[in-house]
């Protein structure tokens, strides 16, 4: 309706049968009063009688809700051991991870994992036997691999919600699962598992509707990174979901590098979430998975879990002397800071310490709250961001990488206490072997030894002709040249 | 237009013998009239069958004519005292108007939309007068998706039921300014976190989000973590917005998980914000095929009571005929103009249906095509299968509650005098 006249107001006062002189009408036309006719009008004790009878008022929202028992610290150790000598990517560790959360005497059969048609390139057809595909009906055919030990088993009891390729219902079914809390009053954990391409950028306005309903649960992006997904090519190749997880506020997100980061990241979103504790309960996790084959190394002693929940922490220091600089990676991309680390030391006498930046985007969180605290409060002490604190005593440029395009860690760029560079995967993917990949892109192991040894030239502590001789040494500049990345893992 | 055409795929429409054609007509008029229309029902549905025994191929008709789905004299007895349901949903439509007229005021210009409300008030209310479960009911409660833009109305019910208050719709859209008393223009669980439950101004994600909703319902029922199958899911759309891929693109998938406790409303005012939903189509139409080609149940609430004697008096189906060859742009233009517009328009293109409105005022005319082009509307349940005893009971069960609504709101929709 357009803008309503003080003559359609009339009008409509008539029609609507509403005891307002015109007197009162033209007092303000702008702001009519509104009609109550008083709680013992018949009409209204009527109306109040239909809604007592059907049992209350709609809209209303609650969230009284059963308390669930959380599992103890040891149900999530079997990402902390590492894989020994067998190479296996993060999602793979998942995969064993989500197994013994769902054998879990409390929570087990809480969790919800929603999957379209992706479960056996994760790794998560190990579950068909025990937990079952949902399906009303049961299953009333011969199965074909029924004499298989991950046979597609359906049944109405069934715990997986396969929605078949369909990421707009996997994600309405999530926001189902993920608000059951308060509108069943009965607390479930979906973990939402897909090729990270297909979410964000699909399926954004969803999760910001999803944000809205307060949903709780694990996105799962799997096959992430611009260059780790082999072969798929431009459509597939994932170098912005990070990204775009940031724009969400009810969105944590978190690029892990190996199981026992995860183990730890997972453990706090179970207690953050459904723990009962937090006060901010009503967010989504979003996780990153690889398909890269490696060896996952055992939790390191003295683990700075407090780092990785919030972000960062302190992987691997030099093991020489020489000018210091700092390598800041995440994701699949810290072993190649390893790499970059041994290079640096061996053919440039570079002592190089190795961050792993869990979360790019949670630093960034922490360091505007900083900055805003401290631009509303000038006689406060202020605030230092957490990423500040953790590098201020780090000595030398930092050398930012990931498996993403820039803009994700460049998300801390103003918290970041020196010199500051960042690779990044930019372009469309395409279809290629890993190496020559991330040899294109320049994210590889040399690529960035070269951008270290850069930033060092321009803060006068290295010799500049050893520039162009690295550039050289390496063949930078030749795709088929580059060596930092394994072939498999499942896609 | 193709979605009338009784085979929209046959490779041409004449008819090879049209003498023997009337022949069959005829015999079949004569059943009807000496048996009644269940006896020609059953006819017509053997005869069906038997064609398919034959491979005669005959395609699935998936829309009905463009009347009310279910027939006058099916229809239950209004459950309520229509005369106060009717006076304060008066009220509401004042309030929720006024709600955003205050908000347009120079000055704040903060906007909002009434003509959704006030063209499914009727709708609206008959759910929560008769339909919609509260959180105390045994069943747990229904879940309901409004639609996004009709926020207004459930405000102003809010008012007169005592739970929200005056300055809080003088808040209306001015969430911070108007704090602790500011309320949200559309449904935001996350800013009104004990009013709404669902989300569903972004187009396309209510009728999703209902879908796998009440897939929810049913699978934490299946699992034995909650028994919530006597929930009901609703959701309210808009016709507009069923051209959304997400508003139609699970459809199917409902059909398939049995979700017989699922419900779409759809207010097809035939209006979206820039123009006609179908100008030159059928809006109410198309959805029909569509939604029972996927399975669904569907049940058209298109005429009010004005138009019931015009229909009985329709012996020869003039009427019906202009119903269904009328586009949906018609329509709308028919609502707009005099009754003596329609007269000469609508009514005028046939020589019969202009007869038949002959004792009728030009004002009644008017009066009767607006209601015509206002309540056109479904109510639609998934199709539970039929293969077990207890679905098909389900079944039933379902239906005369569809029945009911559709009864309820039907009367609710008549023009207040
Ligand atoms: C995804 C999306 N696109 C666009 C809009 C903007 N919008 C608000 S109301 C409206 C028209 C809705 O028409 P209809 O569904 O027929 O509802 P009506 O108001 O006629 O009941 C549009 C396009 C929106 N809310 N969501
Ligand atoms: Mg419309």
């Amino acid at each position: 309706m357009k803008k309503m006249t003080l003559d359609n107001l009339k009008k409509f006062r008539d029609e609507m049968h509403i005891p307002i002189t015109d007197a009162a009408l033209e007092a303000d036309p702008y702001q009519p009063p509104f009609y109550h006719p008083g709680e013992d009008d018949e009409a209204i004790q009527y109306m109040q009688e239909r809604r007592r009878e059907l049992g209350g008022y709609v809209p209303e929202r609650r969230t009284k809700h059963t308390h669930i028992e959380l599992p103890e610290a040891k149900t999530y150790d079997v990402v902390k051991k590492g894989s020994g000598k067998q190479e296996i990517a993060t999602t793979m560790a998942f995969a064993r991870l989500l197994k013994d959360l769902l054998r879990d005497k409390s929570i087990g059969n809480r969790i919800v994992p929603i999957i379209p048609d992706e479960a056996r390139t994760f790794g998560m057809d190990a579950y068909f036997p025990t937990a079952k595909i949902y399906n009303p009906a049961g299953q009333h055919y011969t199965s074909v691999d029924r004499e298989q030990l991950l046979a597609y088993k359906e049944s109405p009891q069934g715990q997986i919600v396969h929605v078949g390729i369909n990421e707009a219902g996997a994600f309405a079914a999530f926001t189902a699962v993920g608000t059951s809390y308060a509108t069943h009053g009965e607390p479930l954990i979906p973990v939402y598992v897909f090729y990270s391409m297909f979410g964000f950028q699909r399926t954004g306005d969803a999760m910001w509707a999803a944000g809205d309903q307060m949903a709780r649960g694990f996105i799962m992006g799997a096959t992430a990174g611009r260059t780790t997904l082999t072969g798929e090519g431009l459509q597939h190749a994932d170098g912005h979901s990070l990204l775009l997880a940031s724009t969400n506020p009810a969105v944590v997100s978190y690029d892990a590098a190996y199981g026992y980061e995860l183990g730890h990241i997972v453990r706090d979103g179970i207690e953050r979430m459904y723990g009962g504790k937090h006060e901010d309960p009503n967010v989504m996790y979003y996780l990153t998975l690889y398909n890269e084959p490696l060896v996952q190394p055992a939790e390191p002693e003295n683990f700075d879990v407090e780092g990785a929940l919030k972000g960062i922490y302190h992987l691997s220091s030099a093991t020489i002397t020489g000018p210091k600089a700092q390598l800041l990676a995440s994701g699949v991309a810290v072993p190649w800071a390893l790499e970059a680390q041994q290079l640096l030391a061996s053919d440039w006498g570079v002592a190089a310490d190795v961050w792993s930046v869990t979360s790019w985007t949670e630093l960034r969180r922490d360091g505007l709250a900083a900055e805003e605290f401290n631009f509303l409060n000038p006689n406060e002490e202020p605030r230092v961001p957490y990423v500040t604190t953790k590098l201020a005593e780090a000595k030398g440029p930092f050398v930012a990488l990931t498996d993403f395009m820039h803009a994700v860690p460049d998300q801390i760029r103003a918290f970041v206490p020196g010199d500051f560079a960042t690779l990044g995967a930019d372009d469309f993917g395409f279809s290629d072997t890993r190496a020559a990949a991330r040899r294109f892109f320049k994210i590889d192991s040399h690529s960035m030894v070269v951008r270290t040894l850069q930033s060092l030239v321009k803060r006068g502590e290295m010799d500049p002709a050893v520039l162009a001789h690295a550039i050289e040494k390496y063949s930078l500049h030749d795709v088929n040249a580059g060596t930092t990345g394994s072939a498999g893992g499942e896609s | 237009m193709t979605v009338n055409d009784q085979d929209p795929y046959s490779v041409t429409n004449t008819d090879k013998d049209p003498e023997e054609t009337a022949e069959w007509n005829e015999s079949l008029d004569s059943l009807v009239a000496a048996q009644g229309h269940e006896r020609g029902r059953e006819i017509m549905l053997s005869l069906l069958k038997r064609s398919k025994d034959l491979h005669l191929g005959v395609p699935m008709v998936p829309t009905t004519d463009y009347i009310n789905t279910i027939a006058k004299e099916d229809e239950p007895d209004f459950p309520g005292d229509e005369k106060l349901e009717r006076r304060y949903r008066a009220w509401i439509r004042w309030n929720a108007a006024i709600t955003v007229h205050r908000a347009q005021r120079p000055g704040v210009g903060v906007g909002g939309h009434i003509s959704t409300y006030a063209s499914s008030a009727a709708l609206y209310e008959v759910g929560h007068n008769h339909f919609f479960r509260g959180a105390d009911h045994e069943s747990g409660g229904d879940q309901i998706f409004y639609q996004g833009h009709a926020s207004p109305g459930m405000y102003a019910r809010a008012f007169l039921e005592g739970r929200m208050s005056e300055d809080q719709l003088k808040g209306f859209r001015q969430e911070k300014s108007q704090a602790p008393n500011g309320i949200s223009s559309y449904p935001h669980p996350r800013l009104m976190p004990e009013f709404w439950q669902f989300p569903t101004v972004s187009m396309g994600l209510g009728p999703i989000n209902a879908i796998y909703q009440a897939q929810n319902n049913k699978y934490i029922s299946n699992r034995g973590i909650k028994d919530v199958s006597d929930k009901q899911v609703w959701a309210f759309l808009g016709d507009g917005e069923m051209d959304e891929v997400e508003s139609r693109g699970a459809l199917q998938w409902a059909a398939n998980e049995n979700l017989d406790n699922l419900n779409f409303v759809i207010n097809c005012n035939l209006q979206r914000l820039d123009g006609p939903v179908r100008g030159n189509g059928k809006i109410i139409q198309e959805l029909e095929s569509f939604f029972r080609g996927a399975g669904w149940n569907v049940i058209k609430v298109v005429w009010g009571r004005e138009w019931d004697d015009l229909l009985a008096n329709d012996h020869e189906g003039a009427l019906r005929d202009l119903m269904n060859r009328t586009p949906d742009g018609d329509y709308q233009t028919y609502k707009a103009e005099s009754g003596a517009y329609v007269r000469e328009n609508f009514f005028g293109r046939d020589p019969r249906t202009l007869k038949m409105v002959e004792h009728l005022s030009d004002d009644v005319c008017g009066t009767s095509s607006a209601v015509a082009t206002t309540t056109a509307r479904f109510t639609r349940h998934s199709r539970p299968r039929t293969s077990t005893r207890g679905n098909r009971l389900s079944f039933s069960r379902r239906r005369s509650r569809a029945m009911a609504w559709a009864r309820a709101s039907r009367a609710a929709t008549r023009p207040i005098r």
